[in-house]
């Protein structure tokens, strides 16, 4: 298990860890329901794979095959895995007496917790950042919002891309593990979250109208009931809609499809008798 | 421009949704870059990134994580623009219609993915065969499958649809036109409300507060928000050994020497 650190003698080199950042892109162009992105994973590492075991037939059948098992997780750190799977199977190569199941094993227990990290990272974070940004634009009608949204979410993702393939090769299996124990891997998950979540404050505020249609007082000094709330707190029905669907979405697990279609309901029923 | 031109130029945008993940998976399957260029296509870019802005909102709590398949934002939101688009129809009203068109398309998508389980096998013979190629041939033959399928079902709409649905709803009655209108400020709070479940407890909520006092009070743009939202993650946390990790490993590996022993 030495051959990680000292990778002189490596069969696989930059050209090829290069090669294996291009082919992440295409890292969900098939799916099933049974093994998710399984092909575009051997895709991905196979010009490696055909490298390391190209001159053994059955051994490339073999890492084929162990390869095509179940593989699912976020998109930007698929190049890691396939440096880091190419440097394990260096090894396996370079060391008989490994057992080839660990291979998968690794894999994956790693998938579940990391795309945990990058999930929340990539979509909970940095996609709802460039959604607030982008919407925000759109909705004035200026052509920077669906730029802006491409951009703020594309440069991390090709960071990502193009520059982890390498650290998944050099890592091994040591440095996750070391990871795993630091607790770093929540730490990550929960400073991911508050900044998800401040962003999602703003745009609760920014994206959500309730308003209220009642009037009450004598007619020259008409008050509006919708007023007197947004003086207490600003865009308060709307903060309180957010949290009745939330509660209904976590605690009573309402399908979304329902809220959807009652809350339209429930509009259209409140508009027409003249109370929003 | 002849409806059929503007079916095959909808349908490459149909077919775009999937092959975004044959890309990089850049996320430009969604409203907010689809309804755009729906309107260009349609010749109303503005109305597109109003409508943009509108199904982004609706749908930003959508996406597809683990292996949970979300309703599919992309198709709908080009149908749903479309039709807006053409029949001159207040932006709110692409609510209403991309709802269901999301339910369909996504069970569409559903029938394909559970067939691919099947065509696995024949991967699973190449790999036998020693054949890295023939691996990647059943995942081109599917990718594209996947978009030909997505092609087919905005050109098919658009072909068929656009004007018995444009004539169908101009017959819905202004009440419901004006509920619906005033719904497109409620239902954001659905998507908005969807994302945050996935991450908000009770020791975490109040992030959530202080980003809505700072937009509703201070009146803070986004990116104002997520800066004062990285300083405090920074503060709060000590990042130091992550960045070590991420930059070459030198403490790393030599930690992963001692774990070495006992690991396989």
């Amino acid at each position: 298990m030495s051959s990680n650190s000292d990778n002189s003698k490596g069969i696989i080199t930059k050209k090829d860890l290069r090669q294996i950042s291009w082919r992440t892109l295409q890292g969900a162009t098939s799916v099933n329901y049974e093994r998710f992105t399984h092909k575009p994973f051997v895709w991905e590492i196979g010009p490696a794979l055909k490298k390391i075991w190209g001159d053994d037939p059955q051994a490339f059948s073999a890492a084929l095959q162990r390869h095509l098992s179940f593989f699912l997780c976020t998109p930007q750190i698929k190049s890691w895995f396939g440096g880091l799977m190419v440097a394990l199977e260096e090894e396996l190569k370079n060391n008989p007496d490994m057992d080839p199941s660990s291979i998968n094993a690794i894999k994956t227990s790693l998938m579940g917790p990391l795309s945990g990290v990058f999930d929340s990272l990539f979509l909970n974070c940095i996609r709802i950042v460039a959604c607030g940004v982008g919407i925000s634009f759109a909705a004035q009608g200026s052509i920077l919002g669906p730029i802006l949204y491409a951009l703020i979410y594309n440069i991390p993702a090709f960071i990502m891309y193009f520059g982890t393939a390498s650290i998944g090769y050099k890592m091994g299996t040591a440095a996750v593990t070391n990871l795993q124990e630091s607790g770093l891997i929540n730490k990550v998950l929960e400073a991911a979250s508050i900044l998800g979540l401040i962003v999602i404050g703003g745009m609760v505020s920014g994206n959500i109208s309730v308003n209220l249609a009642l009037t009450f007082g004598p007619e020259e000094a008409l008050t509006s009931l919708n007023d007197i709330l947004n003086g207490i707190f600003p865009g308060l029905l709307g903060f309180g809609t957010f949290f009745l669907f939330y509660w209904l979405l976590k605690k009573k697990k309402v399908n979304t499809l329902w809220l959807v279609f009652g809350a339209l309901a429930a509009t259209i029923i409140l508009v027409a008798l003249g109370i929003m | 421009m002849s409806t059929f031109v503007e079916a095959v130029l909808l349908g490459l945008l149909g077919a775009y949704c999937h092959l975004d993940w044959a890309v990089g998976s850049l996320y430009l399957n969604r409203p907010i870059v689809l309804a755009p260029l729906v309107g260009l296509i349609l010749g109303d870019l503005q109305t597109g990134l109003l409508l943009g802005a509108t199904l982004e909102a609706l749908f930003l709590g959508s996406v597809t994580i683990g292996t949970y398949i979300a309703p599919d934002a992309g198709i709908s939101s080009i149908l749903a623009s479309a039709f807006v688009i053409s029949s001159g129809l207040d932006t709110e009203a692409a609510l209403l219609l991309a709802v269901p068109i999301a339910v369909l398309a996504t069970s569409l998508q559903n029938v394909l993915w559970a067939l691919f389980s099947f065509t696995s096998k024949i991967a699973d013979n190449y790999a036998k065969k020693a054949n890295e190629k023939g691996i990647y041939m059943v995942m081109w033959f599917e990718g594209f499958l996947n978009a030909f399928l997505k092609f087919l079902m905005v050109f098919l709409a658009w072909i068929f649809g656009s004007n018995s649905v444009v004539a169908i709803i101009e017959k819905i009655p202004d009440v419901i036109l004006n509920g619906m209108a005033t719904a497109g400020g409620v239902l954001p709070a659905i998507g908005l409300a969807m994302l945050a479940s996935t991450m908000m407890n009770k020791k975490n909520w109040i992030y959530l507060l202080l980003g809505y006092i700072g937009a509703a009070y201070l009146k803070l743009p986004t990116i104002a928000l997520a800066l004062i939202g990285l300083i405090i993650v920074l503060v709060k946390f000590d990042f130091g050994d992550f960045k070590q990790m991420l930059s070459g490993t030198s403490g790393a590996s030599e930690a992963g020497k001692e774990i070495d022993d006992n690991e396989f």
